[in-house]
């Protein structure tokens, strides 16, 4: 239970301080790195294009180029005039030379002149002649396409001889045309594509990119890296630019330009891996990280703070409540705060204090109930017992009579009468004492300031006769002014004196006195009389103990219960110093503050 | 035993506090048929001294051991508890026939409770005539019946 409950507050609050710390992180973040994804990826796919374009540039002026530098060499020169020799020279020189354009050479694997019929008039080649006739094999379908159609120049499709290990793009060029008729003759060249490589791997540094070039169906025609051509890899492209597999595998984001030259369509590709391009996000994305874990080590800290802050206290309370449970009422709480957890705690201190109080009054005046309870038990068994003794001896002494009076025995009808008035006024003494005792118990006390020595004036007046006949001598101290009831307080000098008087065998004197003690007056009556066994100085204060037998002293045993009654009513304690044969000193306290009255 | 009778009076004490009953027990024990010689103590205390022979009754002649002690419960000084008590831890006594004098059967139940070795329990006179009835059987019981502890005897008849 305990676990439990301390168990998921705990889970609680981490999760609390948790969420709180890191789901906005979470939030921005995410839309943070979307935003700067799509950002990124549109970015790039426009710098991609850039770069396809620029390169489409190169590409077509390459084309250009070449062609430009035959359409130079048909405008300036009368081709069909000039001999073998003179042709072979000048094709050898745009073939290996530099020409006005500055391009470098090797861009023609060779160069042909043909005449109308397409038959080859001059051949000049890298190679030798005979390779230069087997490359060229594969290009002579192309020529009939020239003829088809009108064209300043025209691109045969790229073609892979097996011969060299290099894509070869045939041009023809139509020879100089009078009056709009069939030209006389062409030029044609097998053009290097490997020559635009360089170009491609131009734009391909400082962009971190790749360009290639794909021919109609797919397949890459140059690229930065010959071995890719060479392979003959085609590559299928997406339907719109963006993130694909690249061409070599991996993801990538590609975009395109389409160039149209000479009859021919070309595709020119830019990638770059998808990791460069969204190299920000990572980055971003890394920060954010690291941002995350100061924040969940934070509000671990947090949350653990707040956990010795309120789980502590919020423990403490809960054993101290459950110890009150338990019955310890005395337990507290300290905690030595001024927040709410700290009033809670002193709240708690202030229920099991006043708990505490009410507890202890309550086991108090239980303690008490039982007491009483106890001495009514007593006193109801004690009482009855003794109203039956006369009562018995009325019933057997009337039998007695009746049977002494038929015999007619004088003597013994006289004794019989005898303890038959006896029992009756022992009867009557008995019911008269219970009577004095119930009333010093329920009678409403009237306190008022009373000068004791007027209580002990009128007990003595009353016990004047006793006095008398006994030839008793009282010796009086002034006594003090007290709170208390005039009566009941007489009532307790009489028969506290009157008991003196009977539990002496001769003339007794009875001494009268107050001192002044520590907490209060201690109030004296003492007297020379047969005192009483320590044994039996509790039990003198209970209705109907008498130590003597009944031929000795008269009385029924309430005197000094009633003394008791009324000095605890009166805030006091009642109690004897006495030793058998040496006199008795009763003494008793009055203390009449915050009682009934 | 049987022969006891007529030659030996039994000797009885009987202690009691109320003169009434005192007088009733002595009436009851006269219309016996046994001869009885009754010496009566007021209190518990007596009954001991009377019992070890100290202060008044030294003389074994006018103060002889009983036979048989008749004890009320509820007495001043000392009370027939305590005197059950002082006899049960006295090597001369254990063996003492007494029969307790009650007025209620919770005193009897309270004596039993002790274990205090008492013979029998004779609750006081209601109807005087049902008394002497109880006192005829009781006599009858002890006096003709019970072979009583020869020490004991011996003592009586000193």
């Amino acid at each position: 239970m305990k676990m439990n409950l301390k168990g998921s507050l705990r889970a609680k609050l981490i999760l609390v301080f948790l969420s709180l710390a890191i789901i906005p992180l979470l939030v921005a973040s995410i839309f943070i790195g979307y935003f700067s994804y799509s950002n990124q990826l549109n970015q790039a796919k426009s710098v991609q294009k850039l770069i396809a374009l620029r390169a489409s540039e190169g590409v077509l002026s390459f084309f250009r180029n070449s062609t430009l530098e035959l359409v130079t060499l048909i405008q300036t020169h009368e081709l069909l005039a000039m001999n073998h020799g003179e042709l072979d020279e000048l094709l050898r020189l745009i073939i290996f030379g530099k020409n006005q354009f500055g391009h470098e050479p090797n861009r023609f694997l060779q160069l042909r002149i043909l005449d109308a019929s397409g038959a080859t008039k001059v051949v000049a080649s890298i190679d030798s002649p005979e390779v230069s006739e087997k490359e060229w094999s594969a290009f002579e379908t192309d020529f009939s396409l020239v003829t088809q159609r009108e064209a300043l120049a025209f691109l045969g499709p790229i073609r892979y001889p097996l011969e060299i290990a290099e894509p070869l793009i045939s041009v023809f060029l139509p020879l100089e045309t009078y009056n709009g008729e069939d030209p006389e003759g062409y030029i044609a060249g097998l053009l290097r594509l490997q020559k635009i490589w360089g170009h491609l791997e131009r734009f391909s540094i400082g962009f971190r990119s790749t360009v290639f070039l794909l021919n109609e169906r797919g397949r890459v025609i140059a690229h930065p890296d010959p071995s890719v051509v060479l392979s003959g890899i085609t590559h299928q492209l997406p339907e719109s630019p963006g993130v694909g597999t690249g061409l070599l595998g991996g993801l990538v984001l590609e975009n395109w330009h389409t160039i149209n030259f000479g009859g021919q369509s070309l595709v020119i590709v830019a990638e770059q891996p998808i990791s460069e391009v969204i190299s920000l996000t990572l980055e971003f994305a890394s920060t954010l990280g690291a941002v995350m874990l100061v924040a969940i080590i934070l509000s671990g800290l947090i949350s653990l703070w707040v956990m010795r802050d309120v789980l502590i206290p919020m423990e403490k309370l809960t054993n101290a409540i459950r110890q009150v449970g338990k019955g310890e009422l005395f337990t507290r709480v300290y905690l030595h705060r001024n927040d709410e957890i700290g009033y809670l705690a002193n709240q708690f201190n202030e229920m099991t204090t006043s708990l505490d109080d009410h507890s202890t009054k309550l086991k108090g005046s239980n303690l008490e109930l039982q007491r009483m309870n106890r001495e009514l038990d007593e006193f109801s068994y004690v009482a009855s017992h003794d109203l039956q003794e006369p009562l018995r001896k009325l019933r057997a002494f009337g039998g007695l009579l009746l049977k002494d009076l038929e015999n007619n025995d004088r003597e013994r009808v006289e004794k019989d009468i005898r303890f038959i008035t006896d029992s009756v006024n022992h009867m009557e003494k008995l019911i008269q004492d219970l009577l004095s005792l119930s009333r010093s118990s329920r009678a409403t006390l009237s306190v008022e300031p009373v000068a004791l020595d007027t209580c002990v004036d009128l007990a003595l007046e009353s016990l004047s006769l006793l006095l008398e006949e006994r030839r008793a001598n009282v010796v009086r101290e002034q006594l003090p002014v007290v709170n208390g009831d005039k009566m009941q307080l007489t009532q307790v000098y009489q028969n506290l004196v009157s008991n003196a008087i009977k539990y002496h065998p001769g003339s007794p004197t009875v001494w009268i006195s107050a001192d002044q003690a520590e907490l209060g007056w201690v109030f004296g009556v003492k007297d020379n009389g047969t005192g009483i066994h320590p044994d039996y100085h509790a039990q003198i204060f209970l209705p109907f103990k008498r130590l003597h037998g009944r031929s000795e002293h008269e009385g029924t045993g309430m005197g000094l219960a009633i003394c008791r009654k009324v000095i605890e009513r009166h805030g006091g304690k009642i109690w004897v110093e006495s030793q058998e044969g040496e006199g008795a000193h009763f003494k008793f306290t009055i203390d009449m503050k915050g009682i009934e009255s | 035993m049987t022969e006891d009778r007529g030659e030996h009076s039994a000797v009885i004490l009987l202690v009691e506090d109320d003169p009434g009953d005192q007088e009733l027990t002595k009436r009851a024990l006269e219309e016996g048929r046994f001869r009885n010689d009754l010496y009566i103590v007021e209190n518990g205390r007596e009954a001991l001294d009377y019992l070890y022979r100290e202060g008044k009754y030294e003389d074994p002649a006018s103060s002889p051991t009983p036979d048989l002690i008749l004890l009320d419960l509820n007495m001043p000084v000392l009370g027939g508890k305590e005197v059950l008590e002082k006899l049960q831890h006295h090597p001369d006594f254990r063996q003492m026939v007494v029969i307790v004098l009650t007025t209620s059967n919770q005193e009897t139940d309270i004596v039993r409770s002790y274990n205090l070795g008492v013979k029998s329990f004779i609750t006081k006179p209601v109807d005087f005539n049902q008394f002497v009835q109880i006192v005829r059987e009781v006599q009858k019981y002890w006096f003709q019946i019970v072979v009583l502890p020869p020490t004991q005897r011996c003592k009586g008849d000193g």
